[in-house]
């Protein structure tokens, strides 16, 4: 989408472009203004485009019929759906190995009492790492604490070894209470990879025929590795310093 | 020196999309398009050189979604609607270009190419395409194989094995229903692979499956022979990792063949470079500008918006110096893998077939220039999966890591920002979904078909694609109202149930609306786990 594009919509059709596109208070937004921002915006998606990988970045033409409904017709639907569930729970998703994605509900009856009961309550969520997938305290390697407020529901994690179980509890620090801590709910335990060969990078750095092996199913015929954090990981834990500037031409 | 074996899989698939409440509605068209650019030229180009005898052996996967579509009289009526119009916008542009003979050329061919798509759509397969896939199986040339039932992200719902084993065991009979055949390999959408997979996939008799490069590379184990070759899970079900680097000499953006400035530009539309009087009958109402198909632009440079003309000869001259390139960058690529393993290599390379044809519109040449090319090579062969199996039935047992063919090798795209709030909801219809088998283990006659459709809305709301359109940011508001949708619809039938009541004349108006998976078993999220 050009600058020339935007010129030729409507100043309503662009209000509702860059409504769309999240912006606000769009009342004390120019025409001139708005432009602006939409070409901002564009930037960004471009950005983000240009940090997908390949496959990514092509599949998305399979869906590329129009550059974008200026008007769309079809926003006026009535299907609601709750914001949140009364159940209480927390489910923990794996996004990669290096991050997880936790979201929870709180049922408020139960919040609510406890309210009650405490009146200075701190909420947080207590991240565990564990050696293997039993979540027994005798295998937690360790565990660190995220502050949340009562208005969050999900929160991204940093994982900090990949290769290690984790599991979240949602909970409860009741300061006037001897500093009395609850627990809410505990979610599931997800694997991060790590895989035989971010253990024995040594091998991998002494045998010559095994690193040809490893890297001419990850590279391109440009010589370029493919974009994963393990990988990565490997080729450094591989590397010496020498080797370390020679690589510099790999997009890792 | 040995041959190295090439395993060419083509994954086809779109979301179920099917509007018959709009007399015509804009996102049909990406299954349209898909028909027109990518289906019917595949078909054309693969009965041919079987009538020639060239041989050749590709994996097809259809998803269920896909052949949902395809099968639907009401799309197949549409589809047909459709490349009328683009017919009847052929023969302006002939009288438009009259004055300009490139684009005038450029005009005739494509007016051709759409008259020769409607006349293979209805003279031979009378609406049904699937039907020449399934000859061509039938012939052995193809491997038809099937993917989730609507294509989710199998990682993102390992914490509910029932709809995992939901969306494998409704291919499986998808498949057969559509295709008459059972399937003995699976594509994993979006190559999404978590470890215990396989497990389910087994009690489907599936015998293999499709994952990405890390899948094998980053296993538990060393893997003996890298990717060249499939691993064995510990159940037996066999694994072919994807090779990323001959793979990616289709579809690198920076380098990849489809990037070369000669070949077609896919952006550069009539229907967004004419004037709207004129191109409003072909595009959507009310003035929405879409592609047409009619492109008469090459990429020229891929950083520019100033194109140069397309020239088809000149295309398809460079078309063949790539087909020869591909198949000497294999057979260097096996003179160096072979020194490494005891069998010749084998690399898998799977594509979405969408990438031929309608992304690059010389891809099906392409393809086709390769099978001739390596029909007469001495040094490369193909071959499916099952044929390699057959070679090599024992393979080393690994237990493969987590992976996905997304960004950086995970879930991440479906994952962000934009789009993880779908979560909370699916995965709780999931559980509701569960729990209504629990309750109501024999139902029949009213309440069975509410239950049955219960379970067709929680799996469409599981699908990849509106995750992926969200966090695209174009056209999220037609993703994020399915989603919406497909929750809204499943809370009704739980809300419904839990009441002890049915809404007949809602339950009947949807059913008729969403009517894929015609047989489905509520039942089918049942089980222990």
């Amino acid at each position: 989408m050009s600058k020339e594009w935007y010129q030729s919509l409507s100043f309503e059709e662009l209000c509702c472009l860059a409504r769309k596109k999240g912006v606000r208070h769009i009342d004390e937004f120019s025409r001139k203004d708005l432009i602006e921002v939409l070409e901002e915006i564009q930037e960004e998606e471009l950005t983000d485009h240009r940090q997908r990988n390949d496959i990514m970045r092509q599949k998305r033409t399979k869906f590329d019929i129009f550059r974008e409904r200026a008007f769309d017709g079809d926003t006026e639907y009535d299907f609601e759906i709750p914001e949140l569930y009364t159940h209480t729970q927390i489910t923990l998703m794996l996004r990669d190995p290096f991050w997880a994605f936790a979201y929870w509900n709180i049922n408020r009856i139960d919040l609510n009492k406890l309210k009650e009961q405490y009146s200075d309550l701190e909420l947080f969520l207590r991240v565990y790492e564990f050696s293997n997938d039993t979540d027994s305290v005798d295998h937690v390697l360790s565990n660190f604490d995220i502050p949340i407020q009562e208005s969050d529901t999900s929160w991204y994690i940093n994982l900090p070894v990949p290769g290690r179980w984790y599991q979240v509890e949602l909970l409860c620090d009741c300061m006037d209470a001897d500093e009395k801590i609850l627990k809410i709910v505990r979610s599931n335990l997800v694997e991060s990879p790590g895989g035989y060969w971010l253990n024995h990078t040594d091998e991998l750095r002494n045998n010559a025929d095994e690193m040809e092996l490893f890297l001419a199913g990850i590279t391109d015929t440009s010589g370029i590795i493919t974009d994963n954090p393990l990988v990565k990981m490997i080729i450094e834990g591989t590397q010496t310093k020498k080797d370390q500037k020679e690589y510099k031409g790999y997009s890792l | 020196m040995s041959s190295g074996l090439v395993g060419i899989v083509l994954h086809a698939h779109l979301p179920f999309v099917r509007h018959p409440e709009y007399p015509k509605f804009l996102e049909e068209n990406w299954l349209f398009e898909a028909i027109s650019e990518t289906y019917l030229p595949l078909l054309r180009v693969f009965h041919k050189l079987r009538r020639e005898g060239v041989p050749y052996q590709i994996t097809i996967s259809l998803s269920p979604t896909l052949c949902a579509m395809l099968t639907d009289k009401l799309l197949q009526e549409r589809y047909v609607d459709h490349v009328n119009r683009l017919i009847e916008l052929g023969e302006k542009e002939l009288e438009r270009t009259k004055e300009s003979p490139k684009e005038h050329n450029l005009a005739g061919m494509y007016l051709a190419f759409y008259k020769q798509n409607l006349e293979d759509f209805q003279g031979i397969y009378r609406g049904n395409i699937l039907q020449g896939a399934r000859s061509l199986e039938d012939s052995g040339h193809v491997i038809l194989i099937t993917t989730a039932a609507t294509h989710a992200v199998l990682p993102l719902f390992k914490e509910y094995p029932q709809a995992v084993k939901a969306q494998i065991e409704l291919a499986m009979m998808s498949h057969v229903a559509q295709l008459r055949k059972k399937p003995k390999g699976f594509w994993l959408p979006e190559c999404g692979y978590y470890p215990g997979l396989e497990k389910l996939l087994q009690q489907n008799n599936v015998e293999y499956f499709y994952a990405e490069t890390h899948s094998i590379n980053l296993a538990e184990e060393k893997a003996e022979r890298g990717v060249f070759a499939p691993a064995s899970c510990d159940n037996g079900v066999h694994i072919f990792a994807r090779d990323y680097g001959l793979s990616q000499l289709v579809w690198s953006e920076d380098h990849g063949y489809p990037t070369d400035d000669v070949y077609r530009d896919f952006y550069r539309d009539i229907g967004y470079d004419l004037d709207i009087d004129y191109i409003r009958p072909y595009i959507h109402e009310p003035d929405v500008r879409c592609f047409t198909g009619y492109k008469y632009w090459a990429v020229t440079d891929t950083e520019s918006s100033e194109k140069k003309m397309y020239d088809p000869e000149q295309a398809f001259s460079r078309v063949k110096e790539h087909a020869g390139n591909f198949i000497y960058a294999v057979r260097k690529k096996t003179k160096s893998v072979s020194r490494l393993i005891d069998r010749e290599p084998y690399f898998t390379l799977p594509f979405d077939a969408e990438l031929f044809g309608h992304w690059w519109f010389e891809g099906v040449a392409w393809l086709e220039e390769v099978i001739r090319g390596v029909a007469v090579d001495n040094d490369v062969s193909m071959m499916n999966a099952e044929e390699y199996l057959r070679r090599y039935p024992r393979n080393q047992v690994i237990h493969p890591a987590l992976s996905s063919w997304g960004n950086k090798g995970y879930s991440s795209v479906w994952v962000d920002g934009s789009n993880d709030w779908i979560y909370r909801h699916v995965h709780t219809s999931i559980k509701r979904m569960i729990e209504l088998v629990g309750r109501f283990p024999d139902e029949t006659s009213l309440k069975e078909r509410f239950l049955q459709h219960a379970a067709r809305e929680v799996l469409l709301s599981m699908a990849s694609d509106w995750p992926f359109i969200i966090s695209n940011g174009t056209g999220v508001s037609y993703a994020e109202r399915r989603m919406k949708e497909h929750i809204h619809n499943f809370n009704l039938v739980y809300e419904n149930m839990c009441r002890n009541s049915v809404n007949t004349e809602w339950l009947t108006r949807t059913e008729k609306k969403t009517n894929i998976f015609p047989d489905i078993d509520y039942r089918v999220f049942g089980g222990d786990f």
